[in-house]
């Protein structure tokens, strides 16, 4: 699989990190690009629940119904594909200075042989965007959500 | 996060404290703002922003009635395209609310450059060109960024770079007008800066004599390499994003007596968001 990781520095202690990162019903509020983020039954936010999600890249959604695979508070949570685009993504949140390094990583496996590999380098940098952005909401989101209450 | 502020160096000015009165040939003239000239060349700016640059611009609805003050990241070199895109953006959508933008005094200051830049409604950054235009009721458009953000590495085109400049903030709250940030996307892509130059432009003592904090030494066409600006570039026929971003009333979130690194950092977490947002729509480097 294709991996891409990229990580931001949160000035918040991995509890409140959490309360974002944690919480599965909020993630169309901060991961930039998710046209769909729709529960299979009850949002519990634990290991198992399954979500359908859509990704925009390029010119397409794509994505598929997730599982979630990892959920240990304030550290990480984790999902990986059960139908469509196979993919596994992964939040991890590190203590540091008073505040919170969060690492997200997503591996991908495209369908096809020379085009599936062409098309992960093609959309390798695409990628790597898409998880700046996210994190750089994420940040955003922790950092001024008592401001933008106000 | 958006990048680092630095402050300005000890026994350096802050740019936005000179008086332009100080500055020969740059002193705010307000009255020599042409609209009919500046309706003259849209035609001529749709042009390139349309079929040129394919540019998009959203959010221009989110700007509240009465004064404002505009808050841009500055791209591209010399030529910035940005600027096109948001000059005509403004004025086309707000036919009757004037806008004028603050500059440095390279632009404003030059003969010819600086009389036609006066009819665009140009003016010298300062507070007391900023003060005057609010008066009237009209909107100002500033680049914190300035010199030092518009060549800044093309490594990183997409951050926000006020490099800690905060005479926006102080500017806004003392006229308690809002800031509106505009974020745009690609402009950078029009050129290729290999290094902003500052320690060039230091060792030259560029800084001192002419306010120039960068000597940029870049890739463009058509001549290739570019250094402080010359030879002057074309640029590269890039997609542009340019989104009009929520007001920001800073008396209300911050007080009467903002912590002004606060508030510097709130207005530059929104605006590397939506930067960081157009980027990751971006497909194909500079064509999409």
């Amino acid at each position: 699989m294709k991996a891409v990781t990229r990580s931001i520095h949160v000035g918040r202690p991995p509890d409140e990190v959490f309360a974002w990162v944690g919480d599965l019903s909020r993630y169309r509020d901060f991961f930039v690009g998710v046209s769909l983020w729709e529960p299979i039954g009850e949002v519990r936010n634990r290991v198992g629940e399954r979500f359908k999600i859509l990704l925009e890249i390029g010119a397409t959604h794509t994505g598929g119904r997730v599982v979630i695979t990892e959920r240990s508070a304030p550290r990480h949570l984790a999902w990986e594909s059960e139908v469509g685009t196979r993919h596994r993504a992964r939040f991890e949140l590190t203590p540091r200075d008073g505040g919170t390094d969060v690492a997200l990583t997503l591996e991908f496996r495209l369908t096809g042989r020379i085009f599936g590999r062409l098309v992960e380098q093609i959309a390798t940098p695409i990628v790597e965007r898409i998880l700046v952005a996210t994190l750089e909401t994420l940040r955003d989101r922790v950092e001024w959500q008592h401001v933008d209450a106000v | 996060m958006a990048s680092k502020p630095t402050r300005p160096e000890p026994g350096q000015p802050d740019v936005e404290v000179i008086p332009a009165s100080m500055i020969a040939g740059a002193e705010p003239d307000l009255d020599a703002r042409d609209p009919e000239m500046i309706r003259s060349v849209l035609p001529m700016f749709w042009m390139i922003a349309t079929m040129y640059f394919r540019a998009e611009v959203r959010g221009l609805e989110r700007v509240p009635e009465g004064p404002v003050l505009l808050v841009a990241n500055h791209s591209g070199g010399t030529m910035s395209p940005d600027s096109i895109v948001t000059i005509l953006s403004w004025n086309g959508y707000f036919a009757e609310r004037p806008l004028y933008l603050l500059a440095h005094n390279m632009v404003t200051g030059v003969p010819l450059l600086g009389a036609l830049a006066k009819k665009f409604g140009v003016l010298t950054a300062g507070l007391e060109s900023a003060t005057l235009a609010f008066a009237r009721g009209a909107s100002v458009l500033v680049y914190p960024g300035g010199d030092r953000e518009v060549y800044r590495p093309w490594s990183k085109r997409h951050r926000i770079d006020f490099d800690g400049r905060k005479g926006f903030l102080k500017l806004a709250h003392r006229e308690n007008v809002p800031i509106v940030p505009v974020v745009a996307d690609g402009g950078h892509e029009t050129i290729m800066v290999l290094s902003d130059g500052r320690k060039l432009a230091k060792l030259l003592r560029f800084d001192r004599i002419a306010r120039v904090k960068v000597l940029p030494v870049s890739l463009a066409l058509p001549f290739g390499l570019s250094i402080g600006g010359f030879p002057p570039h074309v640029p590269l026929p890039t997609k542009l994003r340019v989104e009009y971003l929520d007001p920001i009333d800073l008396r209300a979130l911050f007080g009467d007596e903002p912590d002004w690194d606060v508030a510097y950092d709130y207005v530059t977490s929104k605006m590397q968001v939506a930067l960081s947002t157009h980027a990751a729509r971006r497909t194909l480097g500079p064509v999409r």
